[in-house]
């Protein structure tokens, strides 16, 4: 199988063989986007031109040919949400609704947009949440006719938010119910909370004079509020024992590590997320740990890959 | 949590759990309605009652116009002189203090 993820201006990939529910890898590359396809109008008809330049130049480089492809998709080239929906109501109504509150959205947009839906087990008894995905019309057709043009079958797609929580919440320890994924975007981090199983909610947040805030949240507002303000009081008082795991994608600057990185006793904060932990069959050169988190979404695309 | 596939089709593309409440959907406007056509027939709205208290009143005030209309005498009669001297003479009228002043 080939992996491939788009995000923040890089291009990731993989290619790994599939023995006996493990994978070997083959190959392992990141390089930067080629300027055209940064920051670029996701509606441009020369979308679909230029991925394929960019994807025949990776199918060009593998070592071993592969026909299947898995992608993974960052929130610069499609948007995430969680919504309430009332769970009474039937599965056509929902449906009905949910397209309703995004047409308001996206104004003119809607009519390029096209909506996914998964639901969660949040919510209560009245009420369900929603994983809602938005691309445009345009960026689906022409990564599907990009793959086929280069002779490749597109099988899967998602966005990164359902890769990083495949491998995250296999890492997540038993005894701790909820864990934080932060990822530094500039002055600011991109975070997604979990319990076990489940995607509780997607915000941004940044740190200011040591304290955590959020800047906004899709989902469970309370569930982030709860998670931050205990991060919060562990950073003021480090004897306190902290339910909440911290994972990190990258690695941060100095400054902020220079408040994260406390320890209370055998608990360490932040967790370097990991992806290769484990990882036995290997034809390649595995990277450092840090360098290795910013494969995370390949990783989950294998994941689901050996489903 | 199942994941969603980009390639798939739009919208949900597993069947969401069917509502765990369907019945009370269901049940709720049936209940409402016959609620609602139960006060109809046990009670009056309050705008009815106000309704029929006004015209009660109306239908009185009515009612009280045409028996007094009855009971007060609207075509008086004016004697004239030369009767109401007969009338005085002949002592059919109770009028002493115009005899008194006569005398």
């Amino acid at each position: 199988m080939l992996a491939i993820c788009i995000k923040n201006d890089w291009i990731r990939y993989a290619q790994a063989d599939i023995d006996n529910q493990s994978f070997i890898l083959n190959q392992l590359e990141q390089r930067p986007l080629p300027p055209e396809l940064r920051s670029c109008d996701l509606r441009s008809p020369e979308l679909a031109v230029q991925l394929q330049k960019l994807f025949q130049e990776i199918i060009d480089s593998r070592s071993i040919p592969d026909r299947e492809v898995f992608i993974s998709l960052g929130y610069d080239w499609v948007d995430c949400h969680l919504l309430d929906v009332d769970r009474r109501l039937s599965v056509v109504e929902n449906e009905t609704y949910l397209k309703w509150v995004f047409e308001q959205r996206q104004g003119i947009l809607w009519e390029d947009t096209v909506v996914f839906f998964q639901e969660t087990t949040n919510g209560d008894d009245n009420t369900t949440q929603v994983l809602t995905i938005t691309a445009m019309k345009n960026v689906i057709e022409s990564i599907k006719i990009a793959l086929d043009n280069s002779g490749t079958v597109p099988v899967w797609m998602e966005p990164s938010v359902q890769s990083i929580m495949r491998v995250v919440t296999k890492t997540t320890d038993e005894f701790t119910a909820r864990s934080m994924t932060i990822e530094p975007s500039g002055e600011i981090f991109r975070a997604q909370f979990h319990t076990k199983d489940q995607l509780k909610a997607m915000a941004e947040i940044k740190l200011r004079s040591g304290k955590f805030s959020s800047k906004f949240v899709k989902g469970d507002a309370a569930f982030v509020d709860g998670c931050l303000s205990d991060l919060n009081a562990f950073l003021k008082n480090n004897y306190l024992k902290l339910n909440l795991q911290v994972f990190l994608i990258g690695e941060f600057s100095e400054k902020y590590l220079k408040v994260l990185r406390q320890k209370n006793g055998q608990q360490e904060l932040i967790t370097i997320v990991n992806p290769f932990s484990g990882m036995e069959n290997s034809r390649v050169e595995l990277p450092p740990v840090t360098r290795g988190s910013w494969f995370v979404e390949i990783v989950g695309l294998m994941q689901r890959r050996l489903g | 949590m199942t994941d969603i596939n980009l390639f798939d089709k739009s919208g949900f593309q597993e069947r969401m759990v069917e509502p765990l409440t369907k019945p009370e959907t269901e049940s709720i406007p049936r209940k409402k309605k016959k609620s609602k056509e139960m006060k109809k027939l046990r009670f009056f709205p309050k705008e009815e009652i106000y309704a029929m208290l006004v015209a009660i009143g109306i239908g009185l005030l009515v009612w009280w116009y045409y028996s007094l209309t009855t009971f007060v005498r609207s075509d008086i009669k004016e004697f004239t002189p030369q009767e109401f001297m007969r009338r005085l003479e002949s002592g059919q009228d109770n009028i002493s203090w115009l005899r008194a002043l006569e005398l």
